[in-house]
């Protein structure tokens, strides 16, 4: 009990003022208020990394959301190559904590939905995707450091990526017939149904686009409610700090809890679409 | 009047009502969640999951009305 009071008391006096100090980097570096709020989330060359510190410019073609893509893959490939190469009977802390990650996409999403033996098949790519959007999510909460999954293009090729599996899986695994006898429902007259397959082909689509835009959405808009509480400082008078900056802090701490269950939703989802139109009616 | 700013207010009107609309979904579900986990508290886990999996859709189109709003206003 007393670990947990000091890590709290740690976390809450200590880590979340000094992101929030970070996090409002750009209203010092910007001279009004809306090229802070957008230079924060938005994607550009420069890459500021503390306040008063000029940015760093980034060659042509490189932008800060890419970077923060690379620095991901590295992060995950690093930490997963290290822990797999020696398997050892009693395994470290953080070997156990990179497993149960796994573990969870293994037991409550993956196997769940698609059943033990096509699974099995499936898990390297659920927990790659799973991986990659937690680590994504959660780097843009470090200071100095920006969420690419708040950018909508990397959240599209993501959605695509999905969408072509859908399609693909479908045609291998039942073929291209049954695949578009599916979206067909049983029982109804030809003029219906054949509506009723349009729309649900149409839904594919749809659905892709839905996964795009929710994950887009949500890390855009956490990450602008932290930015506009911390804006109101300067909007309205210095003493606001005392009502924004709690409330900022309160949001920080919801944004965690969002990372992962976004993180969590967009691999289930796509676990579902992916499953389902690949399995016979 | 200056329409421009007409539009940009029924714009942020209609996205309220949307996310309206997706909060009293999500409140449905949860509250029904809550109930079928009183009932049956074995299945707790498999109801957690349905239930962030329905509430994930549902707030899927309270952004949907959220961005058209927001696509209104910066345009």
């Amino acid at each position: 009990m007393g670990r947990c009071k000091t890590v709290l008391k740690n976390v809450l006096g200590k880590i979340v003022p000094l992101c929030l100090f970070f996090f409002a980097q750009p209203l010092f570096a910007e001279d009004n208020v809306s090229s802070a709020l957008s230079s924060h989330v938005l994607n550009g060359h420069g890459w500021d990394i503390f306040p008063y510190i000029p940015e760093i410019n980034l060659p042509e073609h490189f932008t800060v959301h890419l970077l923060m893509l690379f620095i991901t893959t590295a992060l995950i490939a690093i930490f997963y190559l290290a822990f797999s190469k020696k398997q050892v009977l009693k395994p470290k802390k953080t070997q156990i904590a990179l497993e149960s990650l796994i573990l969870f996409v293994r037991d409550d999403i993956v196997y769940p939905v698609m059943g033990e033996e096509r699974g099995r098949k499936w898990l390297p790519f659920y927990s790659t995707l799973f991986l990659f959007l937690l680590t994504a999510n959660l780097i843009g909460l470090i200071p100095a450091f920006k969420t690419a999954t708040g950018n909508i293009n990397v959240t599209g090729a993501l959605a695509i990526m999905v969408l072509i599996l859908t399609f693909v899986v479908g045609f291998k695994e039942i073929g291209v017939k049954d695949f578009f006898k599916n979206l067909y429902p049983s029982g109804t007259g030809l003029g219906i149904g054949l509506f009723v397959a349009f729309l649900e082909f149409l839904s594919i689509f749809t659905k892709s686009m839905v996964l795009a835009i929710r994950l887009f959405a949500n890390m855009f808009a956490g990450h602008m409610a932290i930015l506009s509480f911390l804006v109101l400082i300067i909007i309205v008078s210095p003493f606001m700090g005392f009502v924004s900056v709690p409330f900022a802090a309160f949001t920080y701490l919801l944004e965690v809890l969002i990372d992962v269950l976004q993180a969590l939703v967009f691999t289930l989802l796509s676990c579902i679409f992916i499953s389902n139109a690949s399995e016979h009616e | 009047m200056d329409l421009s700013l007409l539009a940009k207010a029924i714009a942020v009107i209609g996205a309220g009502l949307g996310i309206a609309g997706g909060g009293i979904g999500i409140g449905i579900i949860g509250g029904r969640a809550m109930e079928a986990i009183s009932r049956q508290p074995s299945e707790k886990k498999d109801i957690r999951t349905n239930m962030i999996l329905m509430a994930a859709l549902i707030e899927g189109l309270a952004f949907f009305g959220a961005i058209v709003a927001l696509l209104v206003i910066f345009k």
